[in-house]
Parts: structure tokens; sequence; C-alpha cells
């Protein structure tokens, strides 16, 4: 069951939320309850920290005269709670929610609007419907699939790729700087190929000095000019003494 | 001598002014072996390998006579300088990591000085021959000269230099590194010169010394005066970028006016509504006092409030030059209809990339999304920037509305819309390759082309 928290400072707002997502619970019969609705952020750091689980959080932006606002809040939460679902509420329609949907992975904002609390069918409430029925979605999208990762740390945000997406790894220029070329992705970081070849196994392969590529995604091999070309149109080399263990394996 | 005892002789006294030079390279430039240099397995064996190479040739050159014989002394001498000169370069280049380019052009500078050196030291002697190392006071005394006074008269030089602020010009002009091709092969071929003017003025029958000397200076002089042309030139680039700077700072206070007046004309219009609305007031009609306000609102936000949150966002951007760009951008995506989102949630301060290269970074990233987004309808690029814990995260978004393939891009000069479009991608790699702190991204997700570029300060 994923438990639900609600911070909001305005007491008003927090309780006609509550009311709603009970009610909205029960009729879609949705596997969530709501675990914590408060106005101060340190309550609901405490409350995570005693239950580590994937959680659902709808936070308020603002939180006035609170020792941190609502992004710092769901950095907090970020820290315990990888996978949650972080959804924004605020006032301000012009809220920077591609910075909270970059560093918090922040799956949603809503904007609340205080003097149309009582009706029924209202944006804010919309917003809530909308986003819970994302988290079930995307829930069970989840369980459908289980495709491996890779993991990457690019400074302060972690990137995953699927590894049937990489083509290959290729070092730069600078040292200890190895680019991947994905399908639709290409993503520089720091790494040596020494600790990749070990960390991925036997489905890459070191075909030269600069290159360490996924053998799955190999389509052809131009012997000629020593030169692979991927599923994605992409070209890499190969050095001379590879060609016999890459002809054996292709 | 025999071959051997040249090399051990040549090896120690290679060895002690290379750890001489290190230590004056340390001094003025506070150049220092990158981490971990020493401990590196094969290093040790890699220098010593170089140093023994480059004393054996010298001590080769030296056996076969090409020091004695006056006519082929000059050969010798240019074969010995560029031998120990390149293998001296590469140990710099494995030591402290930087370009090659940069290490000739060290050891040719420091080369300089211990000829210079050398040569001023031969002032003091009485008498006006090479030394007789056969001779073993002569021996001991060269020993001396080699060990003490040479260094010595290194140090007086670099303390004369240092005060006039030479060596720091040096040290600037190595740092900008990138280098015309002309001055450094007019470094390079310092030596050349200087056996070239000794042709020349050897019909004068000079002392040995003086010759050297003269020849030593004139090349000295050429270099300072180069040194020199180099900074006036830099001047002039920062005087340039300064009115540049100038200009942008202007925009921003003109977008700033405009605003105003905005503002102005919008109040006008807002205080001949509210006397209207104020007579529907009075008879209760509430329908129309809702539309009225709602009217307003949509007014306001379509009048002024877009602009106030550009402006808002832009405020928050604190490297005038970015601002200056930014502001450009924008002008130059309204009049091409096309949304620009800025976002900068968090003030952004400063990175760890030069301002010049930043702007070039960032009006590249742009420019591709507003490539691709041109004359298509409700066009729109976004832009994050955002700092966080001493990282800075640039981050532009367009819509795809080609079904792009997305190797192609990162081809030289090729764009989704036409021919000669795109190139900056390689410039763009170009410039990132400079620096050690900053990672660039790019990724294809949901129909949206992500270009992200983050620095660390």
């Amino acid at each position: 069951m994923l438990p639900i928290y609600i911070c909001e400072d305005d007491a008003a707002v927090l309780l006609a939320l509550e009311e709603f997502l009970r009610k909205l619970i029960l009729i879609e019969e949705y596997d969530m309850e709501i675990a914590l609705c408060s106005g101060h952020p340190e309550e609901i750091i405490r409350a995570v920290k005693k239950r580590p689980v994937r959680g659902i959080y709808f936070l308020d932006v603002e939180l006035k005269g609170e020792s941190m606002d609502g992004f710092a809040l769901g950095q907090q939460i970020r820290k315990l709670d990888a996978r949650g679902f972080l959804v924004y509420v605020t006032a301000f329609r012009n809220l920077a929610f591609e910075t909270f949907r970059y560093h918090l992975e922040a799956l949603d904002y809503i904007v609340k609007d205080e003097g149309l609390l009582r009706e029924d069918a209202l944006p804010m409430y919309e917003g809530i419907r909308r986003s819970l029925g994302v988290i079930t979605e995307r829930m069970r999208r989840e369980k459908g699939e289980e495709r491996e990762v890779f993991t990457v740390k690019v400074m302060d945000v972690v990137k995953h790729i699927p590894v049937d997406e990489i083509m290959f790894f290729e070092t730069t220029g600078r040292t200890h700087r190895i680019e991947l070329h994905g399908r639709q992705d290409r993503i520089d970081f720091i790494g040596s190929m020494q600790s990749l070849e070990e960390e991925l196994g036997s489905r890459f392969l070191r075909v030269h000095r600069s290159y360490l590529v996924n053998m799955e995604q190999i389509l052809e091999l131009d012997l000629k000019h020593r030169e692979i070309r991927m599923k994605n149109g992409e070209k890499c080399l190969f050095s001379r003494n590879v060609k016999a263990k890459l002809l054996e394996r292709v | 001598m025999s071959f051997w005892g040249a090399t051990v002789w040549n090896l120690c006294m290679q060895g002690f002014y290379l750890a001489i030079h290190m230590a004056f390279l340390a001094w003025w430039f506070g150049m220092k072996p990158r981490p971990g240099a020493w401990g590196r397995p094969g290093m040790a064996l890699l220098l010593s390998g170089l140093l023994v190479l480059s004393s054996a040739t010298g001590a080769a050159l030296y056996t076969q006579g090409y020091f004695r014989d006056p006519a082929l002394l000059w050969l010798g001498d240019l074969m010995a300088w560029y031998v120990s000169g390149f293998c001296i370069a590469f140990c710099f280049y494995r030591v402290y990591r930087e370009s090659m380019v940069i290490c000739w052009l060290l050891v040719c500078l420091l080369n300089l000085l211990n000829d210079f050196s050398a040569n001023m030291a031969g002032f003091f002697l009485i008498w006006n021959h090479p030394f007789r190392l056969a001779v073993l006071k002569e021996r001991m005394l060269y020993l001396a000269f080699m060990v003490f006074v040479i260094p010595l008269v290194e140090y007086i030089i670099v303390l004369c230099l240092k005060k006039p602020g030479i060596i720091r010009m040096i040290g600037d002009w190595l740092k900008q590194k990138e280098f015309s091709f002309v001055s450094v092969i007019t470094i390079s071929l310092y030596p050349v010169w200087i056996h070239g003017v000794m042709k020349f003025i050897n019909a004068k029958k000079m002392l040995k010394s003086e010759q050297d000397n003269l020849s030593i200076l004139l090349v000295l002089f050429l270099l300072v005066m180069f040194v020199f042309g180099r900074q006036k030139e830099l001047q002039r680039k920062q005087i340039a970028a300064q009115r540049i700077m100038l200009q942008q700072q202007n925009a921003y206070i003109d977008s700033l006016e405009e605003l105003q007046r905005e503002m102005r004309r919008f109040q006008h219009d807002y205080k001949n509504m509210m006397t209207g609305v104020y007579a529907q007031a009075r008879e209760r009609d509430i329908e129309v006092i809702q539309r009225f306000i709602e009217d307003m609102t949509d007014d306001f936000d379509s009048q002024v409030g877009g602009r106030i949150r550009e402006m808002t966002q832009l405020g928050n951007v604190h490297m005038m030059e970015v601002k200056g760009l930014l502001l450009g951008k924008a002008e130059e995506m309204k009049k091409e209809r096309i949304a620009f989102e800025l976002e900068v949630f968090r003030p952004f301060l400063k990175t760890g990339m030069r301002g010049t290269d930043l702007c070039r970074c960032l009006g590249i990233l742009l420019d591709n999304a507003i490539d691709e987004v041109r004359g298509m309808e409700s066009a729109s690029v976004s832009l994050m920037i955002s700092s966080q814990e001493g990282c800075t995260t640039f981050r532009v978004k367009n819509l795809l509305y080609s079904d792009v393939d997305f190797q192609k891009i990162w081809r030289q000069g090729y764009s989704t819309r036409g021919e000669n479009r795109g190139i900056g991608l390689a410039s763009y790699k170009k410039i990132l390759e400079r620096y050690d702190n900053a990672f660039s991204l790019a990724t294809v997700s949901d129909g949206y082309f992500i270009q992200e570029l983050k620095i660390q300060e």
C-alpha cells in the first residue's frame, strides 16, 4: 500500500486536499492510504524516515514560516525515497517546473485556487485525479517490464539507460572521460574503460583501445576498413587482434 | 673523456638542471606535477630513459669530435640542443600534463635562460678559450661553474625579469593556450637564429662569449617585443569584450524601460476600465463584473505578465555576458515568433567556464533549437538554468518536428533544416575539450530534443 503525504501550510487547503484524496481512493479503489497531513516539513521527513517505502507526496512549494521550502523538502525526500512520486501544489502559475522535474523528478504540479475550494470539478481536483491516474499507470508499466539499466552519475544527476539501448562507449580526448553512445542519448561522464568492461561483462567487447561495444547492437562488420556498423547507423573501429574474436561472436 | 664518462657527466648535469628548472616553473607559474605523477608505474623508467637518451646523444656527438671542430660546432650544437630539448619537453609533458606545445615552449624559454646565463657567467672568466677539461684545475673550475655560478646567474636574471612583470607576461601568454604557428616556430628555431647571427658577425673577430651574448640579447629582445605585441593584442580583445558587454547592458536597460512603459499603458487602460466597472457595480450586475475581472487578469497576463516573468527569470542570471546573450536570443526569437521559456529558479552567479566560451556554447545550443523549430506553428524553445551545490546545469529543450536521425545531429554540417546549419556542434565540442569540468549530454525523449551542458565551479 502506497502511503500518501501532504505538506501544505494553509490549513483549509490541507483539509480539502485530504478529504478529496480520501474520497478518491475509496471510489477508485486505489492501493493507497493517507499517512500524514502536516504543515511542517520536518514532520513529513521524520515520518518518511520511520517508514522508508515508496510513497506519494503532495507538497506545497511556498511554506511560509517553515525552515525549508517545497524544493528543499523534495530534495530531502528524494534522499530517503528515491523512487517516490512528488507532486507539487502551488499558488503560482509560473512555477519553475522544469527545474523541479529535472532535479527532483517531480511528476506534476497542480495550481491551487483557494477561492474555488468548495466546488467539486475544479482544476486542482482534476490535477490530483490526473496525478493518481498517472501514478497507477506507471506502477503497472513498471511491473510489466524489467529491463536492465546502466546507471551513470553525471555530477548532480543520475541517468538510467537501458543496456539494450547502448551502442558503445568511446574514450574522448580528455583523460578519464567516456562518452556513451545510446540509441537516443549521448552522455559524457567520468569513468574508465577497464571498470566498465568489468561492470558490463561479456555482452560488451573491447574492440579497440577507444571502444567498448555492445555485441547485441552490431549490424555488420566492414573488414576492409576495420569498422563496425551499429544498428543505429553509427560506426566505430576495431583493432586487428580482435578480428577473430569478433567474427566468431557476430 | 670516454663516451661513457661523458654520458654520466651529461646525465648528472641534465638531472641537476632539470630539478632547478622545475623549481623555477613552480616559482614562476605555480606549476606542480600532476597528483600521483611520481607514483605512476613506468614514470621513473620513462624519465630516466629520456634523460639517458639525451645525455648519450650529447656524449656521442662529443666523442665524434663535433664540439672540437669549429666548422662542425654549429651542427653538433643544434643536434644536441634539439635532441635534449625534445626529451625534456616530453618529460614535462608526462609530469605536468600540459599540452606538448606548452611543454616545448617552456623548454625553449628555459634553454634560452640557461644559454644566456652560461654566457653571462663567461664574462667572469679570465681566459678566452673553452675549458680544457684535461687540466685538473680547469676541470674543477668548470664543475664549479656548472654547479654554482650558472644557476646563480640564472637566479639573478630571473629576479630581474620578475620585478617588471615580464615573467607574469610570459605566463599569461602561455596560459591562453592558443598559439599562432609563426610564434611557435620563431621560438623553436632560436638556436638556429643564434648560429645564423654568429656566422654573420664572426668576421669582426669578437670574443666568443661576446658574440654569444650579443646574439642571445638580440633573440631575447625579439622575444620580449613579441610578448609585448601579444599583450597589446590581448588588451585590444579585452576592450572589444568590454564594449560588447556595455552594449548588452544597454539592451537590458532598454527592455526594462520598455516594460515600464507597458506598465504605464496598462495603468492608464485600467483606470478607464475601472470607472466603467464602477458604474456596473452600482447597478449590482455581478456577471458583468466577473467578466470584467477575468478580462482584466487575462489582459494583464498577455500584456505585461509575460514580460515580467521573463525579466524575473533573467534577473536571476548574474553573469552579465550570459544575460546579454539571453536577451539577444530572446529578441531574435520574438522576431521569428518563437516562444522562449526561460527558467532560472535560483540565482546563477558563476561557473567554472570563461564567460566568452560559455556564451559561445549556449549560443550554439540555442541556435540548434531555434533552427529546428523555426517557422513551425506555436514554436517554442525552453532553457533551464539551475545552479545546485556548485554545479550549474543548462538545459535546452525543443520539440522535434521531423523524425530526425539522432546520430546525424552530431555530424559536422548536419542539420534537419538543410545545408550549412548545425556546424555549431563541432565547435561546441572543441570548446568543451578544453574544460575538464564541463559535461555535455543530449537525448531525445518523448518527442523532445534535449541538450544539456553541466559545468562544475
